[in-house]
C-alpha cells in the first residue's frame, strides 16, 4: 500500500472498500427513491407500493452515508483485488449455455460450458478437460433425462 | 404421552422407504458438498432444489434438510485438514488445522463428530419440546408483533456475520428490495421489473442464491491450486483420543452444546455465530487460554458442538415463526411457500405429519452422519485432494441444469449469471452475501405486515409500541443494532492497526 511520509496510510478511492461501497450505496440508494417515486405512496392507512420501496431507500442512503463516514475516519479497508479471468470465462460459458440449451439441447449446451469455464483456472488441462465434458455429457444424459426424467432434450436442431 | 404420539406419526412419515432414501441423498451429499473446497451447502441446495418440485412435501423438506446438517458434518473436516474457513467451521480451523499438523488430525476428526452428534441430538430435543409450545403462543400474535419479529430476525442478521454491521444491514436492505421486484399483490403495481415480463412473478429464491453463493464462490475461487492435506492417511487407530483429550473434550463440547442451543433460538443468529461464541467462551475460561491456536481440542469440539446444536434448534424459529435463520433455511422456507404450505404458527399444526416426520429425519440423519463420517473418513481425507479445476465445471453444470429445469427457462440461467456478478462484486466490496438472501425472504413478510398493522390501528404508526409484545421485541432489535453500528464503527477505526485483521477480529465484542 502507498505510505506517506508519516507513515499513515493515504486514503485512495480506488483502494478503499468502504469509500466505494458507501458511494455505490448511496447512488443505489437515490436510483431506488427515483424509480419508486413513480408509484404512488398512498398514506399511512392505506400503503401505496411506494411507500416501502420509499422507506428503503431512504434507509439505503442513511448506510450509505454511515459508510462514507466511517471511510473518511482513517480506517482503510483496502479492497481484493478483482479476478479477470475467471468471470469473463465462466460468464461467457454461462451465457453460451443459456443461448444454446433451449434450442440445440443439452449436450452442445454441456459442451459449450465446460470447457470454457474450466478455462478460468490456469490449471486446466486440454485431455482432462475434454475427458470431464464427456463424462458430464454421459452423467447428465443418465441421471437428469434417464431417472429423474427432467424435461431435458439431449440434441436437436 | 402425546410426546411419544406423535414421535410415532414422525416415525411412520420418516420411515418410508421414499424419505430414507431422501434423508440418505440428503445427508451424503451435504457431507461430500460440504467437506469439497469451495462449493458451499447452498450450492448443494441448487443442486438438488428443483428435485423438491417432484417429490411431496415432507420429502423435499427432509432431503433439504439433510444437506443442510450433513454439510455443517462435513464443513470441520476441511477446516481440520486443509485450513479452509467454510462459513460455518470458519473458527475450527484456528485449532483444528494445528492439530491435523501434529498428526491428530484423526482425534480432532472422531471428537468434532462425537461433538456435533451431541449438539444435534440436545437441538433435536430442544425443537421437540420447544417449537410446538412457541407455535401456540405465537398462534396469538397479530401483525404488530410479526413485524417486530422481522425486524428482529433482520437485526440478527446483521450481527450474525463476521462482517461489519453497516455491510450486513446493507445487504439486508438490498436483499428487500431485490424480493420487492415483481407485482404488489395489494395494488397490482409492477414494481422494478423494468418493462421485462419475466421478472413480473418476482425473483426465484434459488436463482439468486445460486448466483451470490455459488457462481460468485466458484469464480473468486477458479484459481485456487490444489490444495493439500495435512495428512494423507488416517487409520482408525489414530482416530481413539488419549485420557487427557478425552476429559477435555467431553465438558466442551457440553458447554458448547448449551451456547450452541441457546443462540440458535434467538430468531436471526445462525450456526456461524454460535461456533464463533463456543470458541471464545471456550477461550475465556481456559486455564491456559495460550494453548488456544496451537492445536487445543476445546477449541475444536466446543464449537461444532454449537453449530451442530444451533444448526437443529434454528429450525424453531422457523417452522413456528417462519424466520429464517440462515440463507439455507430461507431457501427451505421457499421450497415449502412453493408447495402452498404456509410456514408460521399453523405449520406445527395444520402439518403434524411433516413437522414430526423432519424430527425423527433429524434423528436418522445424523446416526448416517456417524456412520458415514467416521469409517469412511479416508475416503473424504482422499477427496479433499480433488482439484478444483476439474470439480467447479461439474458444479457449473449441475447448477445450470438445475435452475433451467426448474421453469424451462434460460432467462433464470442468465438470471443466476447477473446475482454471480453480483455476488461477487459484493464479496470484493466485503458486503457479506448471507444477509440479502434473508432481507429477500423477509422483505415482503415485513412490508405485509406493516401494512395490515396499519390498517388495523388505523394508521398510527404508536401500535408497535402500545402492544407490550411487540414493544419489547423492537426495543431489543434497537439495542442490539445501535450496540453493533457502535462496535462496527469502533472496529472500523480500530483496524486502522491491523488491515488484514483475522476475521474473528472484526467480530464485535471479541
Amino acid at each position: 500500500m502507498l505510505a506517506g511520509d508519516t507513515g499513515m496510510r493515504r486514503v485512495m478511492f480506488w483502494n478503499n472498500s468502504r469509500l466505494i461501497g458507501g458511494a455505490l450505496t448511496l447512488a443505489l440508494g437515490v436510483f431506488v427513491l427515483v424509480l419508486s417515486s413513480d408509484y404512488s405512496r398512498g398514506s399511512l392507512l392505506r400503503m401505496g407500493p411506494g411507500f416501502f420501496p420509499t422507506m428503503l431507500g431512504s434507509v439505503l442512503l442513511v448506510l450509505g452515508a454511515l459508510l462514507l463516514a466511517s471511510s473518511l475516519r482513517g480506517a482503510v479497508e483496502r479492497i481484493g483485488s478483482p479476478e479477470i479471468r475467471s468471470p469473463v470465462c465462466i460468464g461467457l460459458g454461462l451465457t453460451l449455455f443459456a443461448l444454446t440449451l433451449p434450442r440445440f439441447g443439452l449436450v452442445p449446451a454441456i459442451a459449450l460450458l465446460v470447457p470454457i469455464a474450466a478455462f478460468a483456472s490456469p490449471s486446466s488441462r486440454p485431455l482432462p478437460t475434454f475427458v470431464l465434458t464427456c463424462a458430464l455429457i454421459g452423467f447428465a444424459w443418465l441421471v437428469f433425462i434417464e431417472l429423474l426424467s427432467l424435461p431435458l432434450v439431449l440434441v436437436s436442431w | 404421552m402425546e410426546l411419544l404420539d406423535h414421535l410415532a406419526i414422525g416415525l411412520r412419515e420418516a420411515g418410508t422407504w421414499q424419505n430414507l432414501f431422501y434423508c440418505f441423498l440428503g445427508v451424503t451429499l451435504g457431507n461430500l458438498l460440504g467437506v469439497l473446497p469451495g462449493v458451499g451447502a447452498v450450492a448443494a441446495v441448487s443442486i438438488l432444489l428443483p428435485v423438491t418440485y417432484y417429490v411431496p412435501a415432507s420429502t423435499g423438506l427432509i432431503m433439504l434438510a439433510g444437506l443442510y446438517y450433513g454439510a455443517v458434518y462435513g464443513a470441520v473436516t476441511g477446516a481440520i485438514l486443509l485450513n479452509i474457513p467454510h462459513s460455518v467451521s470458519a473458527v475450527e480451523c484456528l485449532d483444528g488445522y494445528p492439530m491435523a499438523c501434529q498428526g491428530r488430525a484423526g482425534v480432532a476428526l472422531f471428537m468434532t463428530t462425537m461433538a456435533s452428534l451431541c449438539g444435534s441430538v440436545v437441538g433435536i430435543v430442544i425443537l421437540a419440546l420447544f417449537a410446538p409450545p412457541l407455535a401456540s403462543v405465537a398462534l396469538s400474535f397479530g401483525s404488530p408483533e410479526y413485524f417486530a419479529l422481522v425486524v428482529l430476525g433482520m437485526t440478527g442478521a446483521a450481527v450474525l456475520g463476521r462482517s461489519s454491521a453497516l455491510h450486513s444491514l446493507t445487504s439486508v436492505v438490498i436483499g428487500m428490495l431485490v424480493g420487492l421486484v415483481g407485482i404488489d399483490v395489494t395494488s397490482g403495481t409492477a414494481r422494478f421489473t423494468f418493462g421485462e415480463t419475466n421478472l413480473l412473478d418476482g425473483l426465484n429464491i434459488a436463482v439468486v442464491a445460486m448466483g451470490l453463493f455459488g457462481i460468485a464462490e466458484i469464480v473468486a475461487n477458479a484459481r485456487m491450486s490444489p490444495p493439500r492435506p495435512a495428512t494423507a492417511r488416517i487409520t482408525l487407530k489414530q482416530l481413539l483420543p488419549t485420557r487427557e483429550e478425552f476429559s477435555l473434550s467431553w465438558k466442551a463440547i457440553l458447554r458448547g452444546t448449551g451456547v450452541g442451543s441457546t443462540l440458535g433460538l434467538l430468531p436471526g443468529a445462525g450456526p456461524v455465530l454460535a461456533s464463533i461464541m463456543g470458541y471464545a467462551l471456550e477461550r475465556q475460561i481456559a486455564r491456559r487460554p495460550e494453548r488456544f491456536g496451537q492445536g487445543a481440542i476445546e477449541g475444536v469440539v466446543a464449537p461444532e458442538a454449537a453449530a451442530n446444536a444451533a444448526c437443529q434448534v434454528g429450525f424453531v424459529p422457523t417452522l413456528t415463526l417462519g424466520i429464517p435463520a440462515d440463507p439455507i433455511m430461507a431457501i427451505m422456507l421457499a421450497a415449502l411457500t412453493v408447495k402452498g404450505i404456509a410456514p408460521g404458527p399453523q405449520f406445527i399444526l395444520q402439518h403434524s405429519d411433516i413437522f414430526w416426520g423432519l424430527i425423527v429425519s433429524f434423528v436418522i440423519g445424523n446416526i448416517l452422519l456417524v456412520i458415514w463420517h467416521v469409517p469412511f473418513i479416508g475416503i473424504w481425507v482422499r477427496l479433499l485432494s480433488v482439484p478444483f479445476h476439474l470439480l467447479f465445471p461439474i458444479v457449473l453444470s449441475f447448477m445450470c441444469i438445475g435452475i433451467y429445469s426448474v421453469r424451462q427457462s434460460a432467462d433464470d440461467v442468465l438470471m443466476m449469471m447477473v446475482f454471480g456478478g453480483i455476488g461477487y462484486g459484493m464479496r470484493l466490496l466485503k458486503f457479506p452475501p448471507a444477509p440479502l438472501l434473508i432481507g429477500l425472504v423477509l422483505g415482503p413478510e415485513m412490508e405485509a405486515h406493516l401494512r395490515r398493522s396499519l390498517i388495523v390501528s388505523h394508521g398510527d404508526p404508536m401500535v408497535f409500541l402500545q402492544r407490550p409484545v411487540s414493544a419489547t421485541i423492537l426495543v431489543a432489535a434497537c439495542l442490539v443494532l445501535c450496540w453493533t453500528i457502535y462496535s462496527s464503527i469502533r472496529v472500523g477505526r480500530r483496524s486502522e492497526q491491523s488491515a488484514d485483521a483475522a476475521p474473528l477480529q472484526t467480530f464485535p465484542g471479541h
